[in-house]
């Protein structure tokens, strides 16, 4: 048989043990069933990382194929299947097969015509069968598949939108919103106020609360949501007897008037909860606020919009002239700049109040979509938030953003401006997320939605300067799935803050981080950081098994000792494999240099199966012929093939120098 | 020195000889606190101790120095505003520094300091400093290096809010949040001194290599060497047009070469490092015990790597620090002692990962190996002797099993003969110089084939797999030993 006779075959290889999952539990049992390969002409390095590629789902720890195999609970779950060790007669070069099983299984979804044969070349268990089965299999491919989570319920208390139509159809008018709910207590003031309303300052009993109960009960179209009993503060109490003092009385408007907008401003003002937020005491008098509008109006009708309203940034009429608006904005904003008003009370009013202007500026520029084509744009890249306050480095806030978001989901954005409350998750709704990113890693591993899920999680913690244990599992959830997806960008920015955070003093799995780190600088031959992680580690850490793994790696590859480096790539706890698969390649051409200078005349091609940890003969020899060694093999008379070490001489070389050429990961200090 | 006519005469004084030395003592905060304070004092006119206001004192300043440099040719109105405004800031720092050991607002000090030398920088650019002055560049650029250490040593982690709005943020930056503001301050003084378009004799290029010395030394405190490079990388291109080397003064050179060779050493390039180093050693002065230890620090793994020879007892006799760093692990590779080396490069760890000199003292257990090789080697002894007369010829092929024991001497553990194999496998393929060390973190490994296959391995000879034996050449199988 020829050595390269593996084309046109698919391959089975049947994955197994994971020892951790992402969130750092120990897995008992497998939670996917073992997927189906098919590697047709691939050659078998890539195969390799087809393989890995098509476990994600199992979003389980990986071990070197095949290298520790447990007792597999596989087994009896497919019983059917013929027991591995009766297909090959022969045991193991290699200690472990023995007495591990190996299962085999083909896809337990579809199922396919499988016959297996004992693999060709090696004699060792048949950790790769071929079978002789072209259907694809989709199923790996779940990148493609976005998410079906709904999206967050929209937010609560935005009266419909169609309320601000149905009541103003006019662009010009009267610049103070009224609620829908308002609508039916405008249209009948005089049902809720004593006629005989007293006068006198001291005696007059404060008519609000009777009031209020009165509307209450009477619109026949309130919204069905109950409203609480409200306490009114002295302050509105003495608000409404100034407003009837007979000193600040006004002839030209009447008392209906009066009371129908003395009752609006505070029910709104309760509705906003901004009852004791308003100085009341400079707050203008209902008459006066009436003269204004009337003012207005009869300049609106020359200059349409510049409205102003009793308070600034109460929900404001939008005109067409969306520009002024957005100055109005700005200017809002530079005044008191939202994540100024970090707690309290002021910050629900702030939150509802945008939310109002949101759907408000929405709905008009739906009215004037072409004019707004482009800012609605931008909106939508703002995450549909007005913002035109941005600046390209925002200045330091005074004190972390305390959010107010309740929406599990949220795209990441690189923030150009102060982060807003409203946008921001506090970290017992991220806490909500974390759960279902999870669930949703596991269901479909969909790695570009995950990724910016959690980027937008780091985000918020950070703007929020939460830095606790939940930080620590946020980061290094992330890491792990990072790792497995090999985007070391990202894991190198979650690696780089997990050191920090440990430095805090929180509590993680700050060992195996550790020693993801140490075999990070080796793959990025990072000298300088790898002492200083030395200098860094204390005696307790260095006797851990990740990192002593992690010590030993560096130490043979720096005393160049292949071969206890293999054996320790074969022996890597957690996810740490992942890693090293990064960097076993240039490692093996360097141990090929090696044994092509010192072994003569030639070498067993098991030899270098073996020392080199490749999965089979086969994939040893493909590894010589993809660099340039297609002549080094011959085989003997009595089957075996050699590799002929005295006349590889400068072969490898050239290669060896190109894998060692300088690593260059995105993200990387 | 008081703002008085001392001060004012001082500092004619200088000027009339050009003197810069002299007159950067006139600027210098090394001074008692009870001194600092009689400068803040000095300044706030006859025995007042309430603060003058600063327009006065500006005043008064200019006024002494403009009286004292009367008579002197040369120095103008333009260069005079700028002397007030460094003796201004001066003035204002002395009466910080006065406070600072009771206060300890380092963070003021530095600030403060940081104006004083911005006034220096402000007066080369648009005062027209002469270069000559360049002595009082070196006085604040050194305190600005030690006032920012104080600071970030005296600073609590928490109390900066600068790094709010970035997605991660990085304790490291904030631990040395002044020092790195300084190296960049230092940098400005670099790039004012650099493009000095000056004549040689007159440019302030002269103050090159004291303040990049600064600047490595801020570089290496902060851990971040690739910054030095880059200033290496400047001062490469621009030798052309800066004056000789060897012209500076020897205390800078010393420095300066110190710093390269650390620099290469770090980067494993040896030969390089090696050049630098000796360069260094040669020029230190002779009493100057520290540095001349720093230098040996990385000079020694350094010759052990390029010529693997180590330090004599001679050598390291003055040393007792050095002697307890290196004979240990002397000894052992000297005698092939193996598991020894181990343990001893293990006790001594802290330490030498400190000086960042552990991994390259790690692959002295290749020379250790091969001198126990080699003991292997001559035990095996002779080839019967076939004629009478003839030359007796070594045993040259060796069980790989008799290495294997060797090995294990001493050790618990027991190795394999595969990893034995692998082990003389190194032997056989490493290269005595750096080019061909271990393949780890060395991305030029075998960036010079040819040159590796010329000096040859460790160790002349191969493996045969067959028969589990090694071949060892009958002409010098460890090359350089003799045998």
């Amino acid at each position: 048989m020829s050595l390269l006779m593996r084309d046109r075959m698919s391959v089975v290889v049947v994955w197994w043990i994971p020892t951790i999952d992402v969130t750092g539990r120990r897995v008992k049992h497998l939670s996917h069933p073992p997927r189906l390969l098919h590697a047709d002409s691939a050659p078998p390095q890539k195969t390799r990382q087809r393989l890995v590629r098509a476990l994600q789902p199992l979003n389980a720890t990986r071990r070197p194929l095949f290298r520790t195999l447990q007792p597999s609970p596989l087994r009896s779950a497919s019983p059917e299947l013929p027991n591995p060790t009766q297909l090959s007669s022969h045991t193991s070069v290699r200690t472990i097969h023995r007495h591990h099983q190996v299962a085999i299984t083909a896809s337990l979804t579809s199922t396919p015509t499988v016959f297996l044969r004992p693999t060709y070349l090696s004699e060792q268990l048949p950790l790769v069968f071929f079978l002789v089965s072209h259907k694809r299999q989709s199923d790996h491919s779940s990148d493609n598949m976005m998410p079906t989570w709904p999206t967050a319920s929209p937010p609560q208390g935005v009266p419909p939108s169609t309320a601000y139509a149905a009541t103003y159809s006019a662009p010009a008018f009267t610049p103070v919103q009224v609620r829908q709910t308002f609508g039916q207590s405008y249209s009948a003031p005089q049902a809720s106020y004593p006629t005989t309303h007293p006068y006198g300052p001291a005696q007059s009993p404060p008519p609000a609360p009777a009031n209020h109960q009165s509307t209450a009960a009477s619109p026949p179209t309130a919204d069905e949501q109950p409203r609480k009993k409200v306490q009114w503060p002295d302050s509105v109490r003495s608000y409404v007897q100034r407003s009837f003092f007979p000193a600040n009385m006004d002839p030209t408007v009447s008392k209906e008037e009066m009371e129908g907008k003395l009752k609006e401003t505070i029910m709104r003002a309760s509705e906003d909860n901004l009852l004791y937020s308003i100085v009341w005491e400079t707050m203008p008098l209902p008459q006066q606020i009436i003269k204004q509008e009337r003012e207005q109006r009869a300049k609106a009708m020359a200059y349409p919009a510049q409205a102003q309203t009793p308070y600034s940034n109460a929900p404001m009429p939008i005109s067409k002239k969306r520009k002024s608006a957005d100055l109005e904005d700005v200017a809002n904003l530079s005044i008191t700049p939202p994540w100024r008003t970090g707690q309290g009370a002021r910050l629900e009013d702030r939150v509802t109040f945008s939310k109002d202007k949101r759907q408000a500026t929405e709905e008009s520029s739906d009215n004037t979509s072409k004019l707004n084509k482009y800012e609605k744009r931008q909106k939508r890249f703002n995450g549909g938030y007005v913002s035109t306050y941005r600046s390209p480095s925002p200045p330091p806030g005074d004190g972390p953003v305390v959010g107010t978001c309740e929406k599990l989901e949220k795209s990441y954005l690189r923030l150009t401006a102060p982060p807003k409350p409203e946008n921001v998750r506090p970290p017992r709704v991220l806490k909500n997320t974390l759960e279902l990113l999870k669930k949703k890693w596991k269901k479909d591993s969909n790695y570009a939605y995950i990724c910016d899920q959690f980027k937008s999680m780091r985000q918020d913690l950070t703007v929020q300067r939460v830095r606790d244990d939940f930080t620590v599992e946020v980061y290094e959830i992330h890491a792990r799935i990072a790792l497995e997806k090999g985007d070391l960008g990202e894991y190198n920015q979650c690696q780089t803050q997990l050191k920090a955070l440990y430095k805090l003093g929180l509590k993680g799995k700050a060992n195996e981080f550790k020693a993801y780190r140490i075999l990070y600088f080796i793959h990025t031959a990072n000298r300088t950081d790898l002492n200083s992680v030395l200098a860094d580690l204390t005696p307790a850490e260095k006797k851990d098994k990740a990192i002593k793994h992690a010590l030993d790696v560096r130490s043979s590859l720096a005393l160049g000792n292949y071969h206890r480096f293999f054996q320790l790539y074969n022996e890597t706890p957690n996810m740490g494999a992942y890693l090293m698969d990064m960097f076993v390649g240039r490692e093996r051409l360097a141990a090929l240099c090696n044994i092509c200078k010192a072994y003569k005349p030639d070498v067993p091609l098991r030899f270098v199966t073996e020392e080199l940890y490749f999965e089979s003969d086969m994939e040893a020899a493909q590894f010589i012929i993809d660099n340039g060694g297609q002549d080094l093999l011959q085989e003997k008379e009595d089957g075996t093939i050699v590799f002929l070490t005295g006349k590889a001489g400068q072969t490898f070389e050239s290669h060896k120098a190109k894998a060692f050429a300088r690593v260059d990961i995105k993200g990387q200090i | 020195m008081e703002f008085g006519p001392a001060l004012y005469h001082e500092f004619g004084e200088a000027w009339k000889t050009r003197d810069g030395y002299r007159l950067a003592k006139t600027i210098s905060p090394e001074l008692t606190p009870s001194q600092l304070s009689s400068i803040w004092q000095s300044a706030n006119g006859a025995g007042s101790y309430k603060a003058a206001r600063d327009d006065d004192v500006k005043a008064a300043i200019k006024r002494g120095l403009s009286s004292s440099s009367a008579r002197l040719d040369g120095i103008g109105q333009k260069e005079i505003k700028g002397w007030v405004e460094v003796y201004f800031a001066y003035w204002q720092a002395a009466g910080i520094l006065a406070q600072v050991q009771q206060t300890s607002s380092w963070t003021n000090a530095y600030e403060q300091w940081k104006v004083l030398i911005n006034a220096l920088i402000q007066g080369y650019n648009s005062h027209e400093f002469e270069a000559w002055t360049i002595p009082c560049l070196y006085v604040a650029g050194k305190h600005l290096r030690l006032f920012a250490m104080q600071a970030d040593e005296h600073i609590s982690v928490n109390d900066s809010s600068a790094t709010a709005f970035q997605d991660d943020f990085d304790p490291e930056l904030q631990k040395h949040q002044k020092l790195e503001d300084c190296a960049r301050v230092l940098n400005k003084v670099f790039t004012i001194c650099l493009s000095d378009r000056a004549p040689l004799e007159e440019s302030r290029k002269w103050g090159l290599y004291y303040i990049v010395n600064l600047l490595f030394k801020t570089y290496f405190k902060l851990n971040a060497t690739g910054l030095s490079k880059n200033v290496l990388r400047i001062l490469t291109a621009g030798r052309g047009d800066m004056p000789d080397f060897h012209a500076f003064p020897k205390s800078q050179q010393v420095t300066f070469k110190y710093h390269e060779g650390v620099l290469c050493f770090l980067e494993e390039n040896y030969a390089e490092a090696e050049k630098h180093l000796t360069e260094a050693w040669n020029t230190c002065h002779k009493d100057a015990m520290r540095n001349k230890e720093l230098i040996l620090t990385y000079l020694i793994p350094c010759h052990l790597i390029t010529t693997h020879t180590l330090p004599t007892e001679k050598l390291l006799e003055p040393y007792p620090r050095l002697q307890k760093l290196f004979l240990p692990l002397s000894r052992c590779i000297k005698q092939g002692e193996l598991h020894k080396f181990d343990i001893a490069l293990q006790e001594a760890e802290d330490e030498f990962v400190k000086r960042r000199i552990y991994l390259t003292l790690e692959r002295g257990r290749d020379i250790a190996l091969r001198n126990l090789l080699r003991k292997v080697f001559i035990a095996g002894g002779f080839e019967p002797v076939a004629k009478e007369g003839d030359k007796p010829v070594r045993r040259t092929r060796i069980p790989v099993a008799e290495f294997a024991a060797a090995i294990s001497l001493g050790s618990e553990e027991k190795v394999d003969n595969d990893e034995v194999e692998c082990l003389l496998a190194n032997m056989i393929y490493k290269v005595s110089q750096n080019y061909a060390l271990p393949s780890m973190f060395l991305p030029g490994a075998s960036r010079h084939p040819r040159l590796s296959t010329l000096i040859g391995g460790l160790i002349k000879g191969y493996i045969s797999r067959e028969r589990s034996i090694v071949v060892l050449s009958k002409s010098g199988a460890f090359p350089g030993t003799g045998v």
